[in-house]
């Protein structure tokens, strides 16, 4: 008995080995990309170049469509546009820059699966015949003369890209309903190994790469009160680099935090301050859903909801900064503010509860189904709805379908985005 | 994932080592009522040192400077039935881990973490003085923060520990026992290599 015991034992402790997942983004260096004559490309070539393109090949990895967008990211005073090819399998995305390269457009990057840790580097060309010389030309891109051929090659990690692939255009990208696309945690979850951490300034830079159109922070307060970005309720190595400190965020002030701890990627945890400076001044993000993990007063957030809507309008933008009521707790502090109902709001509980606060949106949570009508009696309100959280391709799909929410929340933006965009 | 397969390495020496020794059934078999031996409650009360035996990792952010090396209380209060597994719980103190560091404005701090272990334990004689124990709970884990203002943290992480340990007798209800003992906070991944003098006390018997 004693040595069936031990070897039991024994066995559990073999297998305990924990494995480690990874998925870093490949090194994307080409030459011909890098070179001193390619050059940017313009706004209008950037924008005839956005579709939906069938796999002629490579669909045996991607499926048989891809959604091309572009989004943007402002470094003082530089801009860098991505490409982002939005795929409907294994939750596939590409992300490129475009370079014109004489009568070339070179299009460079990596590719990613969500559902698994599959990357690999990427290369693509549109050559003159294929394309190039319509998308350069100031014209506009005539569906019924014009053609657009993208060819390349793709690999797997840091290997040269040695697999065929080509898409054709197809049709536009689908726009006629707006959608809000929310990305998760300011763009996604550490725990699907992405190029940065949850709820990161970092991330939220790469929010619109992976499809967003807005996106869900969470918010919690330090104990000398600054709203910051973080997810659990403590200090745990789920999210961040082991250094010894434990216990609830809510214990440390502000400076402590940002001295010593670092997120799983490296970054400092954020104050919501500095996360709405980056969405108003350096992204394209018109959405940010504030999630509010705390149970103390909102003043703080509101002031800062306050001056950065302002300050987006002052620089010709309208992002929506919607402060997040999850519980009764949140929605008594939600209450006590002054101007409550002047502040956007978005509420997850009861459609009466909706009311009673002001809320402009209703959030339920996806398990509750459809809701058709009663997503009908918050239109007819005037107010909008978002579900939260769809990351089942299928579901997102239902939903799209036959719900008739404004927003879907998820961790999986990209799936989101090919379904709306491929609409027809 | 090194942590991972050091404790695991531990763990099988260990194991091995019991698995490697003579089995032994109780040395008292007195039988005070019919049908069954001597019941009894064993305290094992000691102190030694511990030795931190995973990644301290401490910030990157600042330069730091680390003590690996703590003291280790430990309280334990055993049922010794008349068959060979006893059962009980086990308490104390234990300092995993602490550093100084410095930041770039030159702000010095120290952060110190320390945990209260919460375990069932459960206990086998090996040899007639060699004892192992295993046990499983949870740690009450602190963070001691004195940088840019002074703070006590606190969080429960589920835990558990092993051990060793060589009892000799100095009469019939007294010993004095040396401890080898892991010590593992599991979900906060810190654990602790501790050796521990203890006197063990047979304080009431049945």
């Amino acid at each position: 008995m004693k040595n069936l015991c031990i070897i039991s034992v024994l066995v559990i402790f073999s297998m305990g080995c924990k494995k480690q997942f990874e998925a870093p983004v490949p090194e994307t260096k080409w030459s011909a990309f890098d070179s001193a004559i390619a050059v940017s490309l313009s706004y209008n070539t950037r924008q005839k170049i956005e579709g939906i393109y069938s796999f002629t090949d490579g669909a045996d990895g991607f499926g048989d469509f891809s959604a091309l967008k572009w989004s943007y990211l402002i470094n003082n005073t530089d801009t860098t546009f991505y490409l982002s090819m939005f795929c409907e399998k294994q939750i596939a995305y590409f992300i490129c820059q475009g370079k014109r390269v004489d009568t070339n457009i070179l299009l460079n990057g990596y590719w990613r699966k969500m559902t698994n840790t599959e990357t690999g580097r990427v290369r693509f060309t549109i050559s003159q015949k294929n394309g190039a010389k319509h998308l350069l030309s100031a014209g506009p891109f005539n569906m019924n003369t014009d053609s657009i051929l993208i060819s390349g090659a793709y690999g797997n990690g840091n290997d040269i890209p040695d697999q065929k692939i080509t898409l054709k255009y197809k049709r536009p990208l689908y726009n006629a309903k707006p959608l809000d696309i929310l990305a998760d945690r300011g763009g996604g979850r550490t725990s699907d190994l992405l190029p940065a951490s949850e709820n990161s300034v970092e991330i939220i830079k790469m929010a619109s790469r992976f499809g967003g159109t807005g996106i869900e922070i969470d918010i919690r307060v330090s104990s000398d009160g600054v709203p910051l970005l973080f997810h659990d309720l403590t200090l745990n190595e789920r999210i961040i680099q082991k250094n010894g400190l434990l216990g609830p965020i809510e214990n440390y002030t502000f400076a402590q935090l940002n001295a010593l701890v670092r997120l799983e990627q490296g970054e400092h945890i954020p104050s919501l301050r500095e996360v709405l400076n980056t969405v108003v001044y350096n992204t394209p993000l018109n959405y940010v859903w504030l999630d509010v993990k705390y149970n103390s007063s909102l003043q703080a957030v509101r002031d800062l909801q306050k001056e950065f809507t302002q300050k987006a309008l002052a620089i010709g933008r309208k992002v929506d900064i919607v402060i997040g009521i999850p519980d009764q707790a949140t929605l008594t502090n939600f209450l006590a503010l002054k101007d409550y109902k002047e502040s956007l709001s978005l509420c997850e509980m009861s459609l009466e509860d909706v009311r009673n606060v002001s809320a402009h949106y209703w959030a339920p949570r996806w398990t509750l189904g459809l809701q058709n009508e009663m997503v009908d009696q918050m239109h007819t309100e005037g107010r909008k709805a978002i579900v939260w959280t769809l990351n089942v391709p299928g579901n997102v799909l239902e939903f799209m379908n036959q719900g008739r929410f404004d927003g879907i929340l998820s961790n999986y933006p990209s799936i989101v985005a090919y379904y709306y965009y491929a609409r027809q | 994932m090194q942590g991972n397969r050091r404790i695991h390495t531990i763990a099988v020496c260990f194991i091995l080592l019991l698995a490697g020794s003579k089995s032994y059934s109780q040395t008292d078999t007195s039988s005070p009522a019919a049908g069954r031996g001597e019941y009894a409650f064993v305290a094992y009360m000691g102190g030694g040192m511990g030795v931190y035996a995973v990644n301290t990792a401490t910030p990157v952010s600042v330069t730091a400077k680390t003590n690996r090396l703590g003291f280790v209380g430990s309280f334990r209060i055993l049922w010794h039935p008349d068959h060979l597994v006893r059962i009980g719980f086990e308490t104390g103190h234990m300092n995993f881990y602490s550093y100084t560091f410095k930041d770039s404005a030159a702000n010095t701090g120290k952060t110190s973490i320390s945990g209260v272990p919460l375990l069932l334990v459960a206990s086998m004689p090996i040899t007639k003085r060699w004892n192992a124990f295993v046990g499983a709970g949870f740690y009450n884990l602190t963070t001691k923060l004195d940088y840019l203002g002074k703070n006590d943290s606190h969080k429960l992480s589920v835990g558990w520990m092993m051990a060793a340990s060589y009892i000799y007798p100095l009469s019939k209800k007294l010993g004095i026992a040396t401890e080898l003992k892991w010590m593992d906070a599991n979900e906060t991944v810190d654990a602790s290599l501790c050796l521990q003098m203890q006197l063990v006390w047979k304080f009431k018997t049945w």
